[in-house]
């Protein structure tokens, strides 16, 4: 019988500050020389 | 970090044409205005200097009619506040291409545990690091700025392993901690 191949490791979950951020911003660009 | 401002297709760092370094930041007006933003930005170069070239020019690169009309506003209050000509450009923003990797998020990137941290948190999705927020908070302590007491209020929200978080609260407060701009 065949060993099933391991599953990668879990992915751990996103930062919870990542989560909450805002569905819309704005976005701004800035070069300093 | 990234590449704009030019007419060349595809810029890279070594072959960025008529692009301009540039930093691009994504920022929730409920919590940080664009007028605030720049602030910080009149504040992190010198104003009053002659361009280096156009890869190295200053430059504000307005994407709506409000950001155009800030931008004018704080550009002519700092020049009468210094009484000199302000050099810093204030152009269109137009396409923008994201730099290389290695050039985001360079702080934390050079720090070995945390750099670990995030590789394990976001699984080698390069794009999706470069967009965390985490990641930019991280970046902005590791390069100097923020406080102990700004860290404690975050420091559960920012997803770091226990390696992680020790080695960050190690790295804030610290005077070799780095220098440079947080929002880099």
């Amino acid at each position: 019988m065949a060993y099933a191949e391991p599953l990668p490791e879990r992915r751990r979950d996103l930062p919870p500050i990542d989560m909450a951020a805002p569905a819309t911003v704005e976005t701004a660009t800035f070069a300093f020389g | 970090m990234g590449y704009t401002g030019g007419r060349s297709p595809a810029p890279t760092y070594h072959n960025l044409g008529d692009h301009t370094e540039t930093l691009q930041v994504d920022f929730d007006p409920a919590v940080l205005s664009y007028r605030d933003l720049l602030e910080i930005f009149w504040r992190s170069h010198d104003p009053t200097r002659r361009a280096w070239s156009t890869q190295y020019k200053a430059a504000v690169f307005v994407a709506t009619a409000e950001q155009e009309r800030l931008a004018y506003e704080s550009r002519e209050l700092l020049a009468a506040s210094l009484g000199k000509p302000v050099r810093t450009e204030i152009l269109p923003a137009e396409r923008f291409y994201r730099a290389e990797d290695y050039h985001q998020k360079y702080y934390l990137r050079a720090d070995r545990v945390l750099a670990a941290d995030f590789r394990a948190m976001f699984d080698g999705d390069e794009a999706a690091f470069v967009d965390s927020t985490s990641a930019a908070r991280v970046n902005g302590y590791v390069a100097g700025d923020g406080t102990r007491a700004q860290l404690a209020t975050e420091i559960d929200l920012l997803g770091l392993g226990e390696a992680g978080r020790s080695r960050l609260v190690s790295r804030v407060g610290d005077p070799a901690g780095g220098v440079g701009c947080s929002i880099l």
